[in-house]
């Protein structure tokens, strides 16, 4: 390889090293937007939900996660923590939103949420807001439930009658 | 990430453990001398009193599940969980009429495995010790992720180190020991675990305002309270079944029988029932109150210590609130770990060894191969403890073994005969459905499920070909 050849290519790349770092020094400094994250399974929900977080619940539970906790657990001390929070509406719109947590945590589990849908949304300080989490929580069907607590009843109910019978008809065996 | 006062640090937690782990060594020492036979080392000398049978039997109960995952319960399905998870108690007064019939029928039985071999022969036999062994894993298991989870949390000591510490500890006096060891750290833990959760529970009481955390609930966890909640419904007859299938199979409970003396077993069980009963109910109460509190659950499984130590911390207790945390999850895992380890020890030996392998073990061996087989217990539990999974999914995913035993067992114990094959085959069936259901309808199922199919099989057997049970001969084989 010539050596001119050679000397242009090490200009032509140290000036576009020089031109990208000038041009993200440049760039304004925003803090960062927090997105909510998940397993394989919840990436899966996402796509096919047109790339919207989703996660589906069958007991009113979710662990909303929207950053690396290990760090947080790592961390000397809160100080050098970013502060979030985490709010819940009704629908997409937060018309009528509450905070359910605030402070350094990047995973929050919640329980007891009723039947129906639920959204999420999560920020860093007064940053912008995540693009919001729907969890559905949908309950097992009401027909299996009742035939199942049915099934648990008689069960439950002819086992501790076997045994008491049993134990009234055995108790004078030697 | 929170630092509350009560907060203790890793030296604290370290100097805990080890101070815990001489003494419950130093007994198990001291308690092992009497242990000079097979016999002795097995089964307490046959001579178990009230006192120490029935704070044996609370303290094994009080597991580290009834400490960590009833609160998991309460905080998931509300007032339905905590009394779902107390359900479980209805099993250890039910095994007070069962254990009348087992010193009946085996005077001189050792292991549950005894029983099986007689009533269903050597096919029910390997059946029944495959699916004990591999929930008596499961058991120790989630008690060593318990302990783990419990000295991270409290002690900020290293997952792993905190799970090695606790199993090493535990080993070391079951194997210098026997029952005779279990037996007495366990009446001493159980006083422990009864103080301790009494003067939490005050302190909860005191310091929590209940109308502020039922109008918390009602809005934000609205199905906590409600009174039809599918989900906790379910859970509550599952974990009846559960623990039904859990106390009349495993070998924890029938070493008990056989240790304590005739008439005592049926009373020491009855009344460990009983002060069983409301433990996780308090446990459970204080994992319901997380969200008034403003406490962030970051786990689930840490539910209840992270809320006792927030709760210490806000009555001033400082880093003693933590401490008296540590040591009462501490006694309460270990007074479980301990008996696990003795229990299915005996199964390898007895059942495994010298039944199924045909191999002589004399009081001159026994101590070898005991502490071969306590060693292989510890060791397969605390390499699949290394995971750290999540302590409900390990624990409710063998729902449907146990619970497949529940009528077989009842059968054999009150029943003249029964159709052999029907049984086993509804014990196969009801294993497979319990956890088909667990995985593909709903967590809380495989108990309730597995224990229905083989209840069915089992009814069926009575009354299709039956043929009597051959005469108990109540001595194991291959033992001397």
């Amino acid at each position: 390889m010539p050596e001119r050849f050679r000397q242009s290519r090490f200009s032509v790349f140290s000036a576009s090293i020089l031109f990208l770092f000038v041009a993200l020094s440049t760039q304004p400094v925003c803090a960062d937007i927090p997105q909510f994250t998940g397993d394989k399974a919840f990436e899966s929900r996402k796509a096919e939900h047109d790339g919207k977080p989703f996660v589906d619940s069958s007991d009113g539970t979710v662990r909303l996660t929207w950053g690396d906790h290990a760090e947080v657990l790592a961390a000397d001390s809160e100080s050098d923590l970013a502060v979030y929070q985490l709010q819940q509406g009704g629908d997409e719109s937060f018309a009528n939103a509450v905070t359910r947590y605030e402070g350094t945590d990047v995973v929050s589990y919640l329980s007891g949420l009723s039947e129906g849908a639920h959204f999420f949304r999560v920020r860093e300080a007064d940053g912008e807001w995540s693009v919001p989490i729907e969890v559905k929580v949908t309950f097992i069907d009401r027909r299996h439930l009742f035939f199942l607590l049915a099934v648990g009843f008689t069960v439950a109910a002819l086992t501790a009658g076997a045994i008491i019978l049993g134990h009234f008809k055995h108790r004078h065996d030697s | 990430m929170s630092t509350l006062a009560t907060s203790i640090n890793q030296q604290i937690g370290y100097t805990i453990i080890i101070v815990l782990g001489l003494i419950w060594v130093a007994l198990g020492l001291y308690w092992g001398r009497k242990a000079k036979d097979s016999e002795s080392f097995m089964l307490a000398g046959r001579n178990v009193g009230l006192s120490l049978g029935a704070a044996t039997a609370m303290a094994t109960w009080v597991t580290s599940n009834t400490m960590m995952v009833a609160p998991l319960l309460a905080l998931n399905l509300g007032i339905w969980g905590m009394l779902a998870y107390a359900c479980a108690s209805f099993g250890l007064m039910l095994f007070a009429p069962l254990s009348i019939r087992i010193k009946k029928l085996l005077p001189n039985g050792y292991t549950s495995g005894d029983f099986f071999r007689q009533r269903y022969g050597r096919v029910g036999w390997s059946l029944f010790l495959v699916i004990t062994l591999v929930y008596s894993v499961t058991w120790l298991v989630t008690m060593a992720i318990a302990g783990g989870k419990l000295l991270e949390t409290l002690g900020a000591i290293p997952y792993l180190h905190g799970m090695t510490a606790i199993m090493a500890v535990c080993v070391l006096y079951t194997i210098f020991g026997g029952l005779y060891a279990v037996i007495g750290t366990d009446f001493i833990q159980s006083l422990i675990i009864l103080i301790g959760v009494v003067a939490i529970g005050l302190m909860v009481f005191v310091h929590l305002d209940f109308g502020e955390i039922y109008a918390y609930v009602s809005e934000y966890q609205p199905s906590l309270l409600k009174v039809v909640m599918p989900v906790a419904l379910l859970a509550f007859f599952n974990n009846m079944l559960f623990g039904f299938g859990e106390v009349f199979h495993n070998n924890v409970w029938w070493s008990r029988a056989f240790a304590m003396r005739k008439e005592i077993a049926p009373k020491a069980f009855f009344i460990s029932g009983l002060l069983w009963f409301p433990i996780p109910i308090a446990a459970g109460f204080i994992a319901i109150a997380a969200g008034p509190l403003g406490v962030n659950v970051t786990d689930p499984s840490k539910v209840g210590p992270d809320v006792a130590e927030h709760v210490l911390s806000e009555a001033g207790m400082g880093a003693a609130g933590g401490a008296l945390i540590l040591v009462v999850l501490f006694c309460s895992i270990a007074s479980s770990i301990d008996s696990l380890l003795a229990a299915t020890s005996d199964l390898l030996v007895k059942d495994v060894y010298c039944g199924l392998f045909q191999k002589k073990v004399t009081d001159k061996s026994f101590r070898r191969i005991a502490t071969t087989a306590i060693l292989i217990v510890a060791l397969i539990s605390w390499a699949l403890a290394i995971s750290g999974l999540d302590l409900d999914v390990v624990l409710f995913s063998a729902g449907g073994l146990v619970a497949s035993l529940i009528w077989p067992i009842i059968a054999g114990l009150f029943w003249k005969g029964c159709n052999r094959a029907l049984v086993l085959a509804g014990i196969v069936l009801g294993v497979a459905t319990g956890y088909y259901f667990y995985f593909e309808i709903e967590t809380y199922t495989g108990a309730l499920a597995g224990g229905a199919v083989s209840m069915v099989f089992t009814i069926l057997s009575y009354f299709i070909h039956p043929k009597p049970f051959p005469e108990p001969d109540s001595v194991s084989p291959n033992v001397s």
